[in-house]
């Protein structure tokens, strides 16, 4: 295993971690909110993780380029994604869990429309 | 097998077992938004599949599909998202 090999198993091996930490989180978090919390930031983390390693293991400009520019893109897709589930649930009306004290949206949105009045 | 090919070959299991935790959620969840949420973490593990199978097989060209995969993933859970809030009342 050369040195180049050694620092892409790494990175990839911290990547990994993480979206098997997603997976956990998903699973065994209690209500809904929480797990798209866990969802939305510890994924993109271990995507960025496994794409970095892929890049750095292609030794091509253009690949990582391409590779970067996908970090890029679920920087910035993954947390609108997780926003617009998290709003379409409250909209909805799903339930927190038990003991979630201040709920500073209660009787904030405008019902009819969906906006924040 | 060289060891670099064991270890990436392990990865891939462990994102393999991982995709089959959150298709559990998939199959679970009390509300729609939950399997939206997971339907988007599986597309996540799909690219992170690829990436590393094209890194243990030494072909670029796996990975531009990557690109649509990922395209795929995040329109999918938005108009999932747009649906379920249009579809209220």
């Amino acid at each position: 295993m050369t040195l180049l090999e050694g620092i892409t198993v790494l990175i990839i091996a911290l990547g990994v971690f993480f979206m098997l930490l997603t997976s956990i989180g998903i699973m065994r978090l209690p209500d809904l909110y929480t797990r798209v919390h866990a969802a939305g930031k510890a994924s993109t983390l271990g995507i960025a993780g496994v794409l970095v390693g892929v890049a750095i293991y292609s030794t091509d400009w253009l690949i990582a380029a391409k590779l970067l520019a996908l970090i890029g893109f679920f920087l910035f897709t993954n947390p609108v994604a997780a926003h617009m589930l998290d709003r379409a649930a409250y909209l909805t009306g799903v339930k927190t869990m038990d003991g979630t004290y201040p709920d500073d949206l209660a009787g904030r949105y405008d019902t009819e429309t969906g906006r924040l009045r | 097998m060289s060891l670099f090919a064991i270890c990436m070959s392990g990865m891939l299991a462990v994102v393999g077992i991982s995709m089959v935790i959150a298709m559990a959620r998939l199959l679970m969840g009390p509300s729609i938004p939950d399997r939206a949420m997971a339907f988007d973490t599986i597309m996540i593990h799909v690219v992170a599949l690829i990436a590393i199978y094209a890194a243990l097989v030494r072909q670029t060209i796996l990975l531009d599909s990557i690109i649509i995969v990922a395209i795929l993933g995040f329109l999918g859970t938005v108009a999932l998202a747009r649906f379920i809030e249009e579809g209220r009342n």
